[in-house]
């Protein structure tokens, strides 16, 4: 038997396994951040929050280093009242004028995605009024109309009908279109000017202005504005505990029960037998769709239904190889000196085919990876965890292939392979070193 | 074969003073179903043992040796036809124990097994001291240090360095092996110890080794052996009784000191001559013809077809007929 160490250093000798051993240890030490950084509580509420956590995100924003390959993508800009510049006058008895100039340098070409104010107001009986104009680096000066805030409230500019009118064209468009090349922005310092009118002693009101770009995080941002990188940083480590608890899990349990199945022989070994000749026929995924239609979605189910489906599967090609085990010598010796039936199967039957064991449970961890993730485009993965399959079908139903938003797509998908491309190439290299008869190969 | 030399009466027939021997073999029967019939493996053999007593089973391959020892273990394959006739070791019917019992008051707590193929007989994935040491943790519970501990001493008796405890078996040699081997099966002080060709497979010198080690844990160990080999010289290093197998059946059962000077059996004589011996110029014979099937073996002597001196009662089964100085044959010859 081989230790720890030299299976190691037979490992090292191979680059394609140490390349999968750095995969693998990125992938780990991407799970541990992950579970450190967003605990896991924190991470289901970030992801089933909906748009309202993620208000001040752009939509459908791509990651910040498509800017890199020089796509030119403006980033979100947030100004707010309480770091611009301010001037304040009386102009009745109890009516007050602030004026807010929120001002902001756009050095970009294409046009931002959304204008949105964010208001706080604070009255007692007549709510703050204000007025809006736009100034552009040119010196044009474009008049916004006027609100009333009552309480807190959020004011899309780029959704307003009444403006898109006005100006002939979306807002967040023709505010920024250069007049020379209105199909282009015109890059400078812009303005907001807001006028703020009180009525009463006491009365204020606070804004956020957001002008929303096209790029977000290192990760992008999907149709409800969340942030990819969280559903990206946790889908490794649900990754790999799914896949790596389902292949040990299915692994073990059909090894025991073939060495038990093989040792005993007679009626539990033609009971196993036929299990497994049933399961051979009944189909996996029609088992987990019906389960996670009809019972639950939760990963825990899946992976309970899959541990039950799996564990009497492999009967047949262990069971040849132990029936061969069960005769060696040393195992007829044991049982001379009176070992017992489960020693013999636990300390000198099963240790004798670890050498097989370990290679197909480190190859099949990906395939389980793999389930997760077509379960959870299929529309049957958990609903609560953010997983990379899920990511992949939201993708997919938003038509984030018809729209471009490639990144959308391939981020999960590029992990997906890069987490199963580590282990089979630990795997690989496992099944070389465990059997010497593929060395040659 | 001084003092407790066993008279050929007692050695065939029911004893009033059975608890003299440690193991009364009677009747035993053991049938393999086949493909082709029904093996007559191991037929109608009887014969008692003293205790503290060496006896040799001799015999050429195929004829019934290792199987004898099997049926004694209860290490049986999985087509048997019929297992029968008694067994008695240390005043316990062996053959009336359920498989649990006769696997934990019986082995190697009584009866130790060295077996066959000793090389292979070591578990790979263990190291070999808590192999040797498992007996002892199995039978009688004892904690791991403790059983380690006595695998260290057991491990000095048998001449395997104490250090090679700490190895697996592939690093070790077939004399090494083998001296594990006799160590696992001495750690528990059974009675009696079934050794299965010991020595096959080792050069000479390692041979004379483990024989001269056997001898020298007889005497400390105070056991009794059963030697099955067919290797009549190293047999004569250990045995104070000798067995002769043929074609499933015993055909002589005798003193050494007597055997190996005048066997009586004709196939015990003609075993003998094919001995070669180191200064003497002999021919060595061989005995024509092969021993018969053990499906449908025929009726009568079963040697009969290859005898020298066969005549007409060879067509009937012989009895066993007791010897002048000790012993027992199953020839008509040797009736009187």
């Amino acid at each position: 038997m081989m230790g720890f160490w030299a299976v190691f250093a037979e490992l090292r000798r191979h680059p394609s396994a140490m390349v999968g051993l750095v995969i693998i240890f990125l992938l780990l030490v991407m799970s541990i951040y992950a579970v450190i950084r967003i605990p896991y509580s924190e991470a289901v509420r970030l992801w089933r929050a909906g748009e309202v956590v993620w208000l001040e995100n752009p939509r459908n924003a791509a990651p910040k280093w498509y800017n890199w390959f020089g796509a030119g993508l403006p980033e979100t800009i947030k100004i707010e009242t309480a770091a611009a510049e301010r001037t304040e006058e009386r102009v009745g008895e109890s009516t007050k004028r602030v004026t807010y100039r929120l001002a902001f340098d756009f050095p970009y070409k294409r046009f931002p995605q959304e204008l949105a104010l964010f208001f706080t107001s604070t009255y007692t009986t007549v709510p703050p009024q204000l007025v809006l104009s736009w100034r552009t680096p040119d010196g044009r000066e474009i008049p916004l109309g006027t609100r009333t805030v009552r309480g807190v409230e959020r004011y899309v500019l780029s959704g307003d009908s009444t403006l898109l009118r006005r100006l002939g064209r979306a807002p967040e468009e023709s505010l920024f279109s250069d007049p020379k090349n209105p199909e282009q922005a015109l890059s400078g310092r812009y303005e907001l000017v807001m006028d703020v009118y009180t009525f009463e002693p006491g009365a204020s009101l606070s804004a956020k202005f957001i002008v929303y770009g096209r790029v977000y995080g290192w990760a992008g941002t999907d149709h409800l504005r969340r942030d990819l990188s969280i559903g990206l940083l946790w889908g490794a480590p649900i990754a790999v505990a799914f896949g790596f608890t389902a292949a040990v899990g299915i692994a073990l349990i059909q090894f025991i029960l073939s060495g038990i199945g093989a040792w005993f022989g007679g009626a539990l070994d033609i009971l196993i037998d036929r299990l497994t000749e049933l399961r051979m026929i009944l189909p996996l995924l029609p088992i987990l769709i019906l389960v996670g239609m009809l019972w639950s979605r939760s990963i825990w189910v899946i992976l309970a239904t899959l541990l039950m489906y799996g564990s009497i599967g492999g009967y047949k090609t262990y069971r040849a190889m132990f029936l061969q085990a069960r005769e060696a010598p040393y195992i007829e010796a044991a049982k001379a000196y009176g070992a017992g039936n489960f020693r013999i199967v636990f300390r000198y039957l099963l240790p004798r085919l670890i050498p097989v064991l370990i290679p197909s449970f480190v190859l099949a961890i990906p395939d389980y990876v793999f389930l997760e993730a077509s379960l959870a485009v299929l529309g049957i993965g958990d609903p609560i965890l953010p997983t990379w399959g899920k990511i992949i079908n939201d993708a997919y139903s938003m038509g984030a292939h018809f729209k471009g938003l490639y990144y959308w797509l391939l981020e999960p998908a590029a992990l997906l392979m890069i987490t199963g491309l580590g282990f089979a190439m630990i795997g690989f290299t496992l099944d070389r070193i465990f059997n010497p008869r593929l060395r040659s190969l | 074969m001084a003092e407790r030399s066993i008279s050929a009466k007692e050695t065939v027939r029911d004893q009033p003073n059975a608890s003299q021997f440690l193991l009364n073999v009677s009747n035993l029967r053991l049938y393999f179903k086949t493909t082709k019939g029904v093996v007559q493996a191991v037929d109608n053999v009887s014969f008692s043992l003293g205790r503290r007593r060496s006896l040799a089973v001799l015999g050429e391959s195929g004829c019934g040796k290792t199987s004898l020892a099997r049926a004694i273990l209860r290490l049986l394959p999985r087509n048997i036809h019929t297992f029968s006739g008694e067994i008695v070791l240390d005043g316990v019917d062996l053959m009336k124990l359920d498989e649990e019992r006769f696997r934990r008051e019986i082995r190697w707590r009584k009866l130790s097994f060295v077996p066959q193929a000793a090389m292979n007989a070591l578990n790979p994935v263990l190291r070999v001291g808590y192999q040797v040491a498992e007996p002892l943790i199995v039978h009688f519970g004892l904690d791991r240090d403790e059983a380690f501990k006595r695998a260290e001493e057991v491990a000095r008796v048998v001449g395997l360095p104490v250090d090679f405890l700490n190895r697996y078996a592939f690093e070790l040699s077939g004399g090494m092996r083998q001296r594990a081997i006799i160590a696992m099966a001495l750690i528990t002080r059974p009675e009696l110890i079934i050794l299965d060709e010991p020595t096959s497979a080792l050069d000479v010198l390692t041979q004379a080794n483990i024989m001269n080690s056997l001898k020298k844990i007889k005497q400390e160990f105070d056991v009794t052996y059963i030697l099955i080999t067919h290797d009549i010289a190293t047999s004569s290093e250990l045995a104070d009784e000798v067995l002769v197998m043929y074609a499933g059946q015993l055909v002589e059962h005798s003193p050494a000191a007597r055997f190996y000077k005048t066997p009586a059996h004709p196939y015990a004589q003609k075993l003998m001559a094919s001995v070669p011996t180191l200064r003497e110029d002999k021919t060595l014979e061989f005995i024509p013809g092969q021993p018969p099937s053990l499906i449908n073996p025929p009726k009568g002597c079963r040697f009969a077809q290859r005898c020298p001196y066969r005549f007409e009662r060879c067509a009937e089964d012989p009895p066993a007929f007791s010897l002048d100085g000790g012993g027992v044959a199953r020839c008509w010859l040797l009736a009187r």
